[in-house]
């Protein structure tokens, strides 16, 4: 991970933290990612970067009671990778 | 690279970062003549193509920064509405800090806390109704009651008129007194 991957990842990190146990909807969370990595960023460089965080059990979702949205938030092991970036 | 730091000289560090932010969300989408035509009509210096694509892309990573810090503001919002208008109910709660994450996350912080205010006031409404619908059927039983006791009330003065008139009765036995006395009284 160079370093603008990792501001992007921490960024994205920083966004599910903030949103708690609501969490965020995958679109707004690439979009994050796509802000955070300045330059316009492809689909592929957004997946990769969000199924980086999926696949290491940083990030988790949830099924919004009401509307049934999966919504995404931050899991113990994100929080811990969050602190130590 | 994030740790770069950004030069004094470059386009758009001179810039009062309200008209910063103004610029950003006006023009970021535009095409670059549309930019050098918002920017001369604003009288700022022309920057280079490539010092106005460096000035969003540091604009796009302030503005990542900026909707984390509008989402938690969001949040909390929501949060203390919720608390003003005694919602308790978690799943309420947690379905008005989604509204107001989701405006924050569009861009839309006033948004946000208009939806979250909406949605108290609406949670608001309806319990006041929810109050009404207990009052009515509170009132309901009560007005039930009372046509029972008077009811009741009538009934005892009924067997009272008819023990007198039966007792006042010359014409009755002692016998046909205590028979009638029954029958009223049961």
């Amino acid at each position: 991970m160079d370093a603008v991957d990792k501001h992007v990842i921490k960024t994205a990190l920083e966004t599910l933290r903030a949103a708690g146990g609501a969490g965020v909807k995958k679109p707004a969370l690439l979009d994050q990612i796509d802000l955070a990595a300045g330059t316009p960023t492809t689909n592929e460089q957004r997946e990769a970067a969000f199924s980086l965080m999926r696949d290491r059990g940083w990030i988790d979702y949830h099924l919004e009671p009401i509307w049934h949205d999966q919504r995404w938030t931050l899991t113990e092991r994100g929080l811990t990778a969050l602190e130590g970036m | 690279m994030t740790d770069a730091k950004t030069r004094i000289d470059a386009w758009g560090e001179d810039i009062p970062e309200e008209k910063r932010w103004e610029l950003y969300d006006a023009l970021r989408c535009e095409a670059w003549t549309e930019v050098r035509k918002r920017l001369s009509l604003d009288g700022l210096v022309e920057p280079s193509r490539a010092g106005w694509y460096r000035f969003l892309a540091r604009m796009r990573k302030a503005d990542a920064a900026r909707r984390i810090e509008r989402m938690a503001q969001s949040v909390a919002e929501a949060q203390s509405v919720a608390d003003k208008a005694g919602i308790k109910a978690a799943v309420f709660v947690e379905t008005l800090k989604t509204l107001a994450i989701d405006r924050a996350m569009s861009g839309d912080d006033k948004g946000a806390t208009g939806f979250a205010s909406a949605a108290a006031a609406i949670w608001d409404r309806a319990q006041k109704e929810k109050e009404l619908e207990l009052k009515a059927a509170a009132q309901k039983t009560r007005d039930e009651q009372l046509k029972l006791a008077r009811e009741k009330f009538e009934a005892a003065e009924r067997r009272e008129s008819a023990a007198k008139a039966a007792l006042g009765d010359t014409k009755l036995t002692d016998e046909a007194k205590i028979a009638k006395m029954r029958e009223i009284f049961g």
